[in-house]
């Protein structure tokens, strides 16, 4: 094939169209040559057996009556046939009755054997068999053979023209090929020599040769047109790149241009960055006042706050004092009106009548009067003494009662920082003890309701500041409200996994709608004396302890419900308050839990 | 029909019943026999057999499914009802017919005048004349006549009498010659075949 591919398109051309035409005649040739071969035979075949039909019922009557020359006779009437070499008949014995053979110079030849009714091919010649009947009765067998020289010669004779006329075609598509293959050959040549001509001397030209408007007529024009359009884009080419060098100067010129900028460009950057990180640095300075001011806001207000419980302390202080005073008051007053006095005359008046004091006593009428009187009196001296000694019960539960007040704001007057372990009923109950004092006297009912909760985590001087703040308020709302059924709940609950609350609920003077939100702004208040720290403090501790601050309320006269939710941590490290480490530590002090 | 007439067919039918009678009981022929007795007949018999398919009755007459064979002689009889009664022919359409054989009377045929009366000659397709009744053989073709009728016989004479095959004895063989004229006359066609095979054929024109 690699061959084939070099010879040129002249040669190739001529010889795929020679061995086409041979191919395509051998093939046909050939085809009918068999074909005509097979037509023959089976025609020489059917032609026997007829043959042998005739033969046969003509022999019929010499079979009948076993005479044996006139059978004779009637095959030797196939001498006519020259192919037919020999013939025999046979009776129903299958005994020959008569044959013949064409080559009579020859020896007899033996009959073979009788076969079953039919025809075949056997070497090169055709033999046949066929039943001889008459009247539907099975008589005998006729047996013929035929020799197919003939046919062999017919076969020859094909071949020898099938050859010569392979020889002619091929001659003939030769010639024909030698001038029409100009027709394709031409034109491509043409387009290679151009091509060679255009890759030798570099230079594009057109192809020029004589060409129709087929394939390669379209093959021409186009490579005709590439050549134009190639010599078009040299040109552009050409003069695009002299465009090119002068924009490559310009640019050159630019780029200088460009640099400077850039320089200038950066100094400026440079000096902006530099007030820049002034300004910054100016800025993280007031952050940090500001900071320090938020510190002192806070401190300031955890100072209110604080102020407000040492308020409220010494408001307990100054009531319990007050009591205190009453109570010393009253018992100056019972003993500037002791009867001792009294007894210490009539003491003096016995002393003063010694001598004749059963005299004094059984006749003097003061005298009669004395035992009396001593019993009177000592009467009365019991009774200021009991009256006295509870008092003094009194006077020393109150001292006690302002003790145990100090000393709860001492302990949240220390720095109020830290987490630490705590149980919400105490806290609850420290800030109620803070203002206990002040619900009975403005006649509030208070009421309960905390679930029980394990110790948490917590800032306790800060809740404790913010419920003593609430509770205040609340004390300050419920003086408002007119009727004995001042009533003031607090509640502890988890509404979930995650934190807890501590309601504090009044049925006091309300909320207006508008305030709700004013109450917790800083300065804000509505009490008198109030000065507006203590929710906006509120506010911001509990967020600073993760929580928040809430109010609800139902307007003006309808109460409020003010709602700290905290995270819920459970407690770590010792649980705190008087639950724990007794036995232990020896003493229950808060101050030890807190380390 | 008139009284007369009717008279008539009766002493016809009555005429055609005795003579059958006759034919059938009445005296058979010399006791002239062929020399080789019964086993020749059986010979003959055969060829008869053998001719049979080679010969063409016309179109009606063939005796439709049954080939009646009538034999002139006791012997010849005798031979032809052991070897070819029953026996099945068939023929050129493919028809099987049967043969029978009956015994005809020379006797009762030397005093009937026509063949109406000569039944069952006239019901023969087939009839052999033996040597025996060589007598009444004259009388027995001129009887049949023209009719469909294949004659065979064994004497001298008999093709000149209007036989169609005559049997001769020809060493140990026995061969047949034919009367091809006779044969055209009763309109049976003969194979050529067969005519090949003749001794003698007869033919005028």
């Amino acid at each position: 094939m690699a061959r084939l591919q070099d010879m040129t398109i002249q040669r190739k051309l001529t010889a795929i169209i020679m061995l086409i035409s041979a191919t395509a005649l051998l093939l046909t040739g050939s085809v009918y040559t068999v074909y005509e071969q097979a037509t023959l035979r089976k025609a020489e075949a059917e032609n026997l057996w007829a043959q042998a039909g005739i033969v046969g019922d003509n022999c019929r009557a010499a079979l009948a009556f076993s005479e044996s020359s006139d059978a004779e006779d009637t095959l030797n009437s196939l001498r006519a046939q020259s192919t037919i070499a020999f013939a025999c008949v046979y009776t129903t014995d299958n005994v020959v009755l008569a044959q013949y053979q064409r080559d009579e110079d020859e020896d007899a030849l033996e009959a073979p054997p009788c076969e079953a009714d039919g025809w075949r091919f056997e070497g090169g010649q055709l033999l046949a068999f066929r039943q001889i009947k008459h009247n539907g009765e099975v008589m005998g067998m006729v047996h013929l053979r035929s020799t197919l020289g003939h046919l062999r010669k017919i076969l020859a004779r094909n071949i020898s023209i099938l050859a010569s006329l392979l020889l002619v075609s091929l001659a003939v598509a030769y010639l024909l090929m030698a001038r029409l293959q100009r027709v394709i050959t031409g034109p491509i040549l043409g387009l290679t020599e151009t091509a060679k001509a255009i890759s030798q001397n570099n230079a594009y030209t057109k192809c020029l040769v004589d060409h129709g408007s087929d394939e390669l007529g379209t093959l021409i024009e186009s490579f005709n047109l590439m050549v134009d359009t190639i010599q078009e884009s040299q040109a552009k080419l050409i003069e695009e790149n002299a465009e090119r060098r002068r924009a490559e100067e310009n640019l050159a010129k630019h780029l200088d241009q460009v640099e400077e900028e850039v320089e200038k460009r950066t100094r400026e950057l440079r000096q902006s960055n530099v007030s820049l990180a002034k300004e910054v640095a100016e800025r993280q300075q007031a952050e940090s006042q500001l900071r320090m001011t938020q510190k002192r806001l806070v401190e300031s207000a955890h100072r209110a706050g604080m102020a407000d419980v040492a308020s409220e302390v010494l408001h307990n202080v100054g009531n319990i004092l007050n009591s205190i005073n009453v109570t010393t008051t009253r018992m100056s007053e019972i003993v500037a009106a002791s009867k001792a006095d009294a007894l210490v005359r009539v003491a003096a008046m016995l002393d003063e009548r010694r001598e004749d004091l059963d005299v004094f006593l059984s006749q003097d009428a003061k005298g009669k009067h004395i035992p009396v009187f001593l019993s009177e009196v000592s009467g009365l001296l019991k009774s200021d003494r009991e009256r006295l000694a509870e008092m003094l019960k009194g006077l020393a539960k109150n001292v006690q009662h302002i003790k145990d007040t100090i000393t709860t704001q001492q302990s949240y007057a220390k720095v109020s920082g830290m987490e630490e372990p705590a149980s919400m009923e105490e806290i609850i109950e420290d800030a109620l003890q803070i203002n206990r004092a002040g619900l009975e006297r403005h006649g509030a009912q208070l009421a309960l309701e905390l679930d029980a909760l394990p110790p948490v985590q917590v800032n306790k001087q800060k809740v404790v500041q913010i419920l003593v703040n609430l509770i205040n308020n609340g004390k300050y709302a419920l003086s408002y409200r007119k009727g004995a059924d001042k009533v003031m709940c607090i509640r502890l609950y988890r509404p979930g996994e995650d934190s807890f609350r501590i309601e504090v609920v009044d049925n006091g003077i309300g909320i207006a709608q508008e305030n709700l939100t004013k109450i917790f702004r800083h300065g804000f208040t509505t009490k008198k004396n109030g000065h507006g720290f203590g929710l906006h403090s509120g506010a911001l501790a509990a967020k600073e302890m993760g929580g928040s601050l809430s109010v609800r309320s139902d307007g003006p006269g309808c109460g409020a419900t003010f709602t700290l939710e905290l995270p819920f941590k459970p407690a770590v490290g010792r649980s705190a308050g008087k639950t724990a480490t007794m036995g232990e530590q020896g003493t229950c002090n808060r101050s030890e839990t807190h380390e | 029909m008139s009284l007369t007439e009717t008279i008539k067919t009766m002493v016809k039918k009555a005429s055609l019943l005795s003579a059958a009678l006759l034919l059938l009981a009445g005296r058979p022929c010399r006791a002239d026999t062929a020399p080789g007795g019964v086993p020749e007949y059986r010979l003959k018999a055969a060829y008869i057999y053998k001719i049979l398919p080679f010969v063409h009755w016309p179109e009606g007459s063939d005796g439709k499914g049954t080939l009646t064979v009538g034999v002139f002689g006791k012997d010849a009889h005798k031979a032809a009802r052991q070897l070819l009664d029953g026996k099945t022919i068939k023929s050129k359409d493919k028809k099987t017919r049967h043969i029978k054989v009956v015994e005809l009377s020379g006797q009762a045929v030397a005093e009937i005048e026509r063949i109406e009366a000569a039944e069952p000659l006239g019901k023969c397709q087939v009839v052999f004349v033996s040597a025996s009744c060589r007598a009444q053989s004259k009388k027995i073709l001129k009887l049949i006549g023209d009719r469909s009728i294949l004659t065979f016989g064994e004497t001298d004479g008999f093709l000149e009498s209007g036989g169609i095959i005559n049997f001769v004895a020809e060493k140990k063989k026995i061969r047949f010659e034919v009367n091809l004229d006779a044969a055209r006359r009763a309109r049976l066609k003969i194979d050529s075949q067969l005519l090949r095979l003749a001794k003698r054929v007869v033919k005028k024109r």
